[in-house]
């Protein structure tokens, strides 16, 4: 199997298991959600280091828009109160 | 269309509809969670369709291929069996290849006519470019002559870059270095080409070494057990 798609299949079934577990545990705020995906897919990203560099830039910009999602979630969180 | 860029968009479209149907319309916050895994991997599949090259893998096989029938020609022509020396750029002063020793005992019967039978009759070398030694751009920064140092460099090319296994183990002792690539694609197999200048893996892997210990290296044998390629290495003084 190609190393990308062995990248795609891992970060999607850790994906689903991480929702699966927080819904499981009855999870209900949608940013906890979003902040674990994040985590999980930057373990991912670091699993594949040797990924090569086009696609590690790839990858680096999914986590910098990923990142700016984060800070624009806290953004409003910190706005509304 | 890449698939990697069709699979993308589609994710991202369901996705997005996921979200905004499970946030917006009926608010099942474990639904739009799944919609937004499905964003996160529709997002990644599309920036890595951008990383796959332009030209498909049947034209580079085909290329190598020429390449690699046209080296074999030169080899039966000049009758050689010797395995090639790899050595790093700067013994050379530019790109890493690899010296093809052309001895007159390894001549055929008969003389080489023009070029090549200069060649021969001066008992030098034949100075190649192999897979290795382009491939050594692709590293992003030279290995040190440390174990670690060199797994790490061929697993970043062999694994990553290339595609063409899916693990390296490197030992070393003395002037021997010992390389086993799980999952190896392209392994040895037993034609002139190979016999002198090694499979992919192994041109890789002689390469590296050259140019981690700042040595000619020379790939002394070649096998396969099991999906595993062990290439057997020497450290020319």
């Amino acid at each position: 199997m190609r190393t990308i798609n062995r990248f795609i299949l891992s970060l999607a079934a850790a994906l689903v298991a991480v929702d699966v577990l927080l819904a499981t545990l009855g999870q209900q705020d949608f940013s906890v959600y979003y902040i674990l995906n994040s985590i999980v897919f930057l373990i991912v990203a670091l699993a594949h280091v040797n990924l090569n560099p086009r696609s590690r830039h790839g990858l680096g910009m999914v986590a910098f828009m990923l990142f700016a999602g984060f800070v624009a979630s806290a953004a409003v969180k910190i706005g509304g109160s | 269309m890449s698939p990697y860029r069709t699979l993308g968009v589609a994710l991202l479209a369901v996705g997005a509809l996921c979200i905004a149907a499970f946030v917006l319309v009926f608010p099942v916050v474990p639904l739009a969670a799944i919609g937004l895994s499905a964003t996160i991997v529709g997002c990644t599949s599309v920036f890595l369709a951008g990383s796959r090259p332009r030209l498909s893998p049947e034209a580079c096989a085909i290329l190598m291929q020429a390449g690699m029938d046209n080296v074999t020609a030169m080899l039966e022509r000049l009758g050689i069996q010797g395995k090639a020396v790899y050595y790093p750029g700067s013994m050379n002063g530019g790109q890493p290849h690899a010296a093809i020793p052309v001895g007159l005992q390894e001549r055929p019967g008969g003389a080489a006519e023009g070029l090549l039978g200069k060649l021969l009759d001066t008992g030098g070398a034949i100075e190649v470019a192999t897979p290795g030694g382009i491939s050594l751009g692709l590293l992003r920064s030279r290995p040190g002559p440390a174990e670690e140092d060199i797994r790490s460099a061929i697993a970043y090319l062999v694994v990553g870059a290339l595609d063409i296994g899916k693990a390296v183990k490197v030992s070393m002792r003395g002037s021997h270095i010992e390389v086993q690539v799980a999952g190896a694609e392209m392994t040895y197999q037993d034609t002139p080409y190979h016999r002198c200048l090694g499979s992919p893996a192994g041109s890789i892997a002689a390469a590296i070494s050259a140019l981690a210990l700042q040595k000619p290296v020379r790939i002394t044998r070649e096998s396969e057990t099991r999906g595993t390629s062990n290439i057997e290495l020497e450290v020319l003084s």
